[in-house]
């Protein structure tokens, strides 16, 4: 299937490792130019690297932190300065902030809007003044189940990610006059460096001994009965953001293996 | 992207039109072997040969959907024709409108039999096939009735909500089998039924195309409507290889009509 997105720019956050890596790779084998960030500049920069000699696309990186607004302006700005434009923007920056109530710190959780809630928004600010002039625009967030199935471990990253698909329909209504898309991907458990900097705590939460163990129950909770591969992610971002998905705006798809048992 | 498609076999209903043909169309461009079935012989003729000029292999049979002899004929036939199928996309069945004043109890038996026996009799029939495969991928097309009720539209949403809660209960029930459940769910896409309508609506009022299709543009905020293929598209991708992490999951596409955050 042509995605039909050759030569449009992207913006990913969070592009060193795990599923904004793989969706780089994706839109690199897709024809798309690509800007990635991370905090830490020499990771994302080595990633950039080996996946521009992988795939023969132009990708370039910087370090920002989605916390501070003038990283983010510098991200958006460095982007025209490469490419031109931006067409595309992943919001994949920031991890997960798990934890019972009782854990949960008013400090944890400011950090964690701002990362992601605040940090995000910061993100749209800064490219949709570009999508809203030329009428084409993509944007996709990566919101964890949490925020439709609230889990008691995850209390913090559960009212961050309500807050984001919330942030995400309303956009979805505000931009759709200028056919600048917003649609959210929901994931599940996947195979990444978050799971394994999670394990500890969840080996703890689920009372097992051992990593396999945490990893084995985790999985037990989706109907596939595995974890998710970050490739499976990058696959579905590339079709929201592709010409193919022209008519979907304001979903929140859910890509965790049938984990969450609502009908939506 | 490479779907994966390639020499897998694909049943599509309801397909010699609309959504359903655009589905058949795309999975064969993406080299699967297809089959169609319809109630309408002539046009089912005609659309089994457009999809055989993509280059792809594809049969039809005429096969009314609410009919299990007919289902389970349809399904032996693609059998002995292209393989067992790894693939079943749902679409058959029309749009019954109605109120709670006028809606006959047979309008309501006449959309469940399309969609939620109909839909749930195909799965049974082809379910013996993907267990021996190991795979199967099953998109259910339901429209956006199940999210968004209408007081004239109760048959559909009432049968909509039904075959939404059948296919996720579905989805749970085979996914350790490798096989997975989906429902795409459209909204104000441009089929012969909708342009039919836009066309009625310009003769009688004399209004222009723009004029007579606000009705329907209006409700979602891109502003227009949709095509079958894009619907197609999503169909597509839903039952491909790069989305199989995806089971249970109920994937909108209605231009953002319905308004709420979750779905």
């Amino acid at each position: 299937m042509d995605l039909g997105i050759k030569g449009r720019v992207a913006i990913i956050s969070g592009g060193s490792r795990g599923i904004g890596r793989e969706t780089a790779r994706e839109f690199l084998e897709a024809g798309v130019k690509v800007m990635t960030c991370a905090r830490d500049g020499d990771a994302v920069a080595n990633t950039a690297k080996e996946l521009a000699q992988k795939t023969g696309g132009e990708i370039r990186s910087i370090a920002a932190d989605m916390r501070k607004a003038d990283d983010v302006q510098r991200l958006a700005d460095e982007t025209v300065r490469a490419f031109g434009t931006i067409d595309i923007l992943v919001n994949n920056a920031g991890t997960m902030y798990s934890g019972r109530f009782e854990e949960l710190t008013e400090d944890g959780l400011r950090n964690q809007l701002d990362t992601k809630l605040f940090g995000w928004m910061r993100a749209i600010r800064a490219v949709w003044p570009i999508m809203r002039d030329k009428n084409w625009g993509r944007i996709v967030n990566l919101i964890g189940g949490a925020g439709k199935e609230p889990d008691p471990y995850m209390f913090g990253s559960g009212m961050t990610n309500s807050a984001l698909l919330n942030l995400t329909k309303s956009l979805s209504t505000e931009f759709a006059p200028h056919s600048v898309l917003v649609n959210a991907v929901c994931p599940g458990w996947v195979a990444t460096d978050l799971w394994r900097r999670n394990a500890n705590g969840l080996q703890k939460e689920l009372g097992v001994q051992s990593e396999d163990e945490a990893r084995r129950l985790a999985a037990r909770k989706n109907a596939l009965g595995r974890f998710g591969r970050p490739e499976e992610l990058a696959n579905a971002i590339a079709f929201l953001c592709s010409e193919r998905a022209s008519y979907i705006t304001g979903v929140s798809l859910n890509l965790d293996g049938g984990r969450l048992k609502g009908l939506w | 992207m490479d779907l994966g498609l390639a020499g897998k076999t694909a049943i599509v209903t309801g397909a010699s039109r609309g959504i359903g043909f655009a589905t058949a169309q795309r999975l064969a461009v993406e080299g699967a072997a297809v089959a169609i079935c319809a109630r309408d012989p002539e046009r089912l003729e005609a659309a089994v040969q457009r999809l055989r000029q993509t280059g792809a292999k594809a049969v039809g049979v005429v096969a009314d959907t609410t009919r299990p002899e007919q289902r389970e004929a349809f399904v032996s036939a693609v059998v002995d024709k292209l393989g067992p199928p790894h693939i079943l996309v749902n679409n058959a069945g029309t749009h019954v409108r109605a109120t709670v004043d006028d809606m006959s109890d047979d309008q309501l038996r006449r959309q469940l039999e399309d969609k939620v026996f109909g839909f749930f009799g195909m799965i049974r029939a082809v379910l013996p096939h993907m267990r021996r495969l190991g795979s199967g991928r099953i998109v259910n097309v339901i429209g956006q009735a199940v999210r968004h009720p209408h007081p004239d539209r109760l048959p559909s949403g009432i049968t909509n909500a039904a075959a939404q809660a059948m296919s996720k209960a579905v989805a749970d029930a085979v996914a350790r089998e490798n096989i997975r459940v989906n429902t795409v769910c459209p909204q104000y896409v441009e089929t012969e039924i909708v342009s039919g309508m836009i066309k009625k609506e310009m003769r009688e009022r004399g209004v222009t195309r723009d004029e007579a299709a606000s009705g329907f543009t209006r409700a979602n905020v891109l502003g227009r409507l949709g095509q079958p293929d894009e619907i197609a598209d999503l169909i597509a991708w839903v039952a491909s290889d790069r989305a199989d992490f995806v089971t249970g999951s109920s994937i909108s596409i209605d231009g953002g009509y319905a308004r709420y955050v979750f779905g």
